[in-house]
């Protein structure tokens, strides 16, 4: 038996209180010292032990009476003993539900299917249904008259969402309802797998659950093992060159699922500020890792705020990725010289006119004029022939940009041109003239240095082919970090390339125009002066930061601006932090995103990812006990439904008990009454007959 | 004589003093007396003819009997010796009772006691004194002059009232501390089984003594004045009872006499003599009135 309202049970030791009564405070007659018993007893032998007997009854009817009262008031039930409730549905249709179960459905086709079976065998009417999270394709019941098949068409159209829902509220409208029909006895189906955060609720959070309502708990889902592993965001791969403004920019997304089955989650690549994002459901195999190439339009101006992220039950929710990438709009190309040395040069640099196509706009400068240069935006690439190179002035000048990043490109002037030494800082010693065989075609070097990023045959070698030399020079490398672009079969090197702090020197044994060679002609020729002037900017930023990383984020602001700067930490894109103080109470952005951090003389952009460590395995059936605060009367988790639905009907809904309990009070409390009145109180006008003068 | 006893006051003596207790069985006494003794002996009442048996004195031979019958038979005459007399005296808790009467039972007990006892000695018979509870406390032998009955009335003045009766052990004790054919006389107010009590009246009945019982009782315990629902504490034991006199009182009326009857009928069929005294009764009335039933 099982009590409503067991508080009244602490009550119970009040029954006794007649006997309490009789024992401590019950009336006392008055006593007389009479000599003997025996014709008492002689007169009416059984006249005191039945009188003690009658009176113990009455005191035990009336203890009875009070006890079946309090028992009553606490309103008492058998556990599945009666008919089965009118049913309503609450239906858990987060994203977690559509995970498989064994057998091949969805958790939330076996909802459904239960669902239905349980509606096709009710004796009743009418039925309710109440989702999670607010679905609008599915037309639920706003109030109990929803007839059967009203719920069973909107069974039939229950689909996961893609959010964790609202368990509470929904239980909250389920017993709102239920209370204002009035039905004593509705059985409340709960399909679940407890995985959305809403489903544990605390033991605090109680709910007054109608009286006679019945709780079943119907666990979906697989119990034993994770469904799948998080998918993790590993890398991002951006271009090495410079992307343009408005052109599309291909990058690369590498995924890696650790789970121990597929997984499938939704890619998001999208530029801050641009419409349409790019999204895209990406399936991984199990213990899988796999590269996605994705195309994305890039702003007509930049810098452009790049977003990749992941989202979908098996996703890792902390997998966002912020890059912010420069985009090249009309950068400028210093062709320094004059205009007839640079050949076809200019025209494959810019070949739409200032920039449109490329990026670049190639300005024809004059040695002279390089001041005029130094008010405008700084140069992408600086050409100039040979012979300038040994102008202190113009180097120094050349090589304060290719410290900034920008690229540096040296070509001979004239084939006639005897031996020419070439500055150290070209990363070339000397250059002699040589006789190419124009049979023999030139041949790429370094296959992989990122010139060739954009310049890869299907075979991932550079695309450099049918080139023909008239006239070249070839180099002598004169540093170690000299890489050789192209090369002649016999070994001479006519096209070499030096780091120079962010930037890269170019040193060319040809010139630009068909003198030289029939590379003007070639299609690899604009390609070829685009990576050499969009430069190899390491456009990938290592992650500088993840998400919370306070030391490291502390450490980094010291290192660039010292422990006791004061600066300003603002949120450039995903993060919408806003925070001054000083290093030493600085605390890492807890979000993905891009920030800036900017002291008196220093501004760092920083990028935060987001922290992956802490992950858990997706698809395992969180265990709840409870739902506000009621026990489930039963928990059912057969895999079929006609099993699962059979093993309901056999246990039935509880039957109250208060009214029999009640009647059974009334009759001790008459019984009682008689007793007292009847067998306790003689008939006196008999006893005046018997009695003698 | 005058008395200083508080149970024989000077007016009970006197009244007392020419009682004249007879018995009719033959008893074993000393010395001559009143009472007829179970022996043949030379006093002038005829007893009984007997055959004659060569040696007797023909003086003896009734010869009108011969000259009637042919047969010679002799003429016995019957002994009288002195009568010996055990008074048990009942001392339990149920005697200290009085409503209606002169005196409580117990009193009333111990001045019958007193008064038997001096009378039996004035005419020339022995007294002894037994008093019990459930047990004989104190005995005191059969005295048989005056001038040691301050023994008997002493120790009678010293009895109080206290703990439970058992007649029947009591009687049974007394039947074998005593001889045989004398007079018991059992002062008691006989609150017990009577089958019990007849038990004990048998076994002295066996031993040929004369039993005379003196139920001692106050008419408010027989016809108790309770009015609503009284708690009855017996006074011996303890034990209580809630009592309705309305449903009970006729009945326990009734209860009542019938027990008195029934020793009434017991003892007169053959055990003795029953004698129901009301406590309203004065002493020597009573005692009048008992000597003139000549047990």
């Amino acid at each position: 038996m099982h009590f409503a309202f067991p508080l009244f049970l602490w009550m119970l030791p009040l029954s006794l209180a007649p006997l309490w009564f009789h024992l401590f405070m019950g009336r006392r007659h008055p006593s007389r010292r009479f000599p003997s018993l025996m014709f008492f007893l002689a007169a009416a032998p059984r006249h005191h032990a039945r009188r003690r007997v009658v009176e113990w009854v009455i005191l035990c009817l009336r203890c009875l009476a009070l006890a079946l009262f309090l028992l009553a008031l606490a309103r008492p039930f058998f556990r599945g003993t009666g008919p089965p409730g009118m049913p309503v549905f609450l239906v858990d249709n987060a994203a977690s539900m559509g995970l498989k179960r064994p057998g091949g459905r969805s958790r939330l086709e076996w909802a459904g299917a239960v669902a239905r079976q349980i509606l096709a065998e009710s004796p009743h009417h009418r039925a309710g249904l109440f989702v999670s999270v607010a679905d609008p394709a599915v037309t639920l019941s706003q109030s109990l008259e929803g007839s059967r098949e009203a719920v069973l068409d909107a069974v039939s159209r229950l689909r996961p969402t893609h959010a964790a829902g609202n368990p509470l509220s929904a239980l909250h409208s389920a017993i709102a309802l239920i209370q204002s029909s009035g039905m004593a006895a509705v059985d409340l189906h709960v399909f679940t797998d407890g995985m959305a955060p809403g489903w544990s609720l605390p033991e605090t959070d109680v709910l007054a659950w109608p009286p006679g309502a019945r709780l079943i708990l119907y666990r979906c889902g697989d119990v034993q093992g994770e469904e799948g592993g998080l998918v993790r965001l590993e890398q991002v791969k951006l271009p090495s060159l410079l992307p343009v403004a408005g052109q599309p920019m291909r990058l690369q997304v590498q995924l890696q699922n650790p789970g121990e089955r597929p997984a499938e989650v939704w890619l998001t690549v999208e530029i801050e500020g641009m419409d349409a994002p790019v999204r895209e459901g990406v399936r991984l195999a199990a213990h899988a890792t796999q590269v996605v190439e994705r195309v994305v339009p890039l702003p007509a101006s930049g810098p452009a705020h790049l977003h990749v992220f992941l989202d979908g039950l098996t996703a890792d929710p902390a997998a966002h990725a912020w890059r912010s990438i420069p985009v090249l709009t009309g950068a400028p190309v210093l062709l320094v010289g004059h205009g007839d040395d640079f050949g076809l040069l200019p025209a494959a640099l810019s070949p739409g006119g200032r920039g449109d196509l490329s990026g670049l706009d190639a300005q024809l400068v004059a040695s002279t004029d390089l001041s005029d240069t130094r008010a405008g935006p700084p140069p992408r690439m600086i050409v100039f022939p040979w012979h300038h190179a040994s102008d202190p002035d113009l180097a120094q000048w050349v090589l304060s940009h290719a410290a900034s990043g920008a690229s540096l490109l040296l070509f001979p002037v004239h084939p006639d041109a005897d031996t020419h030494v070439l500055p150290d800082w070209s990363g070339v010693r000397r250059a002699v003239p040589v006789d190419p065989d124009p049979a023999q075609a030139v041949q790429p070097a370094s296959p992989d240095d990122p010139l060739w990023h954009d310049l890869r045959d299907a075979d991932g070698m550079p695309r450099v082919t049918g080139m023909v030399l008239h006239h070249a020079f070839g180099l002598e490398s004169a540093s170690p970090e000299t890489r050789e672009l192209l090369r002649m079969p016999d070994g001479e090197v006519i096209l070499t390339v030096v780091p120079r702090g962010r930037g890269r020197i170019y040193v060319s044994g040809i010139g630009w125009d068909l003198r030289w060679s029939n590379l003007p002609r070639r299609a690899v020729f604009l390609a070829l002066a685009h990576a050499m002037a969009r430069g190899v900017d390491t456009q990938e930023f290592t992650p500088v930061v993840r998400a919370g990383e306070t030391a490291r984020f502390r450490s980094m602001l010291d290192a660039a601006m010292g422990p006791e700067a004061v600066v300003r930490v603002m949120g450039l894109a995903g993060d919408t932090l806003h925070w001054a103080g000083t290093i030493r109470d600085v605390s890492a952005p807890a979000r993905a995103g891009l920030v800036r951090v900017v002291s008196d003389d220093v501004r760092l952009d920083v990028v935060v990812d987001g922290d992956s460590r802490a992950v858990r395995p997706v698809g395992r059936i969180e265990p709840i006990s409870h739902l506000a605060g009621r026990p489930f009367d039963q928990v059912v988790d057969d895999v079929d439904p006609v099993q699962a639905v059979a093993r309901l009907q056999h246990a039935r809904r509880d039957q109250p008990f208060m009214g029999v309990l009640l009647v059974l009070a009334l009759l001790a409390a008459l019984a009682e009454t008689f007793l007292a009145n009847r067998l306790l109180t003689p008939d006196r006008g008999a006893m005046h007959g018997k009695q003698a003068p | 004589m005058s008395s200083v006893y508080r149970y024989l006051p000077a007016e009970l003596a006197e009244a007392v003093s020419c009682l004249g207790i007879r018995v009719r069985r033959p008893v074993r006494g000393r010395g001559d007396g009143l009472h007829r003794s179970p022996e043949f002996g030379s006093s002038v009442e005829f007893a009984e003819y007997r055959a004659y048996s060569p040696g007797d004195p023909l003086s003896r031979v009734d010869w009108s009997v011969y000259a009637r019958t042919d047969r010679f038979m002799v003429r016995r005459y019957q002994e009288e010796t002195s009568l010996r007399a055990t008074i048990v005296l009942d001392t339990s808790g149920s005697l200290d009772f009085r409503e209606v009467g002169v005196m409580s039972k117990f009193a009333y007990a111990c001045t019958l006691a007193a008064a038997v006892c001096f009378a039996l000695v004035r005419q020339g018979d022995a007294a002894g004194l037994m008093t019990f509870t459930h047990r004989i406390d104190r005995e005191i032998p059969c005295i048989g002059t005056i001038s040691k009955l301050h023994r008997l009335l002493e120790a009678i003045e010293a009895v109080r009232p206290g703990g439970q009766s058992d007649v029947r052990a009591v009687l049974f004790d007394v039947a074998s501390r005593i001889g045989s054919q004398s007079l018991v006389i059992v002062i008691s107010d006989f609150l017990d089984d009577p089958d019990r009590i007849l038990e004990g009246v048998r076994r002295l009945d066996h031993d040929a003594h004369t039993v005379i019982l003196l139920h001692v009782f106050d008419d408010g315990e027989r016809r108790p004045s309770l009015s609503g629902l009284t708690e009855i504490e017996e006074m011996e034991s303890g034990r209580r009872m809630i009592v309705d006199p309305d449903v009970l009182l006729a009945s326990y009326t009734t209860a009542f006499d019938a027990h008195g009857e029934r020793l009434h009928r017991a003892c007169s069929e053959r055990l003795g003599d029953y004698h129901r005294i009301d406590t309203r009764e004065p002493p020597a009335r009573a005692l009048l009135r008992l000597s003139r039933a000549r047990p």
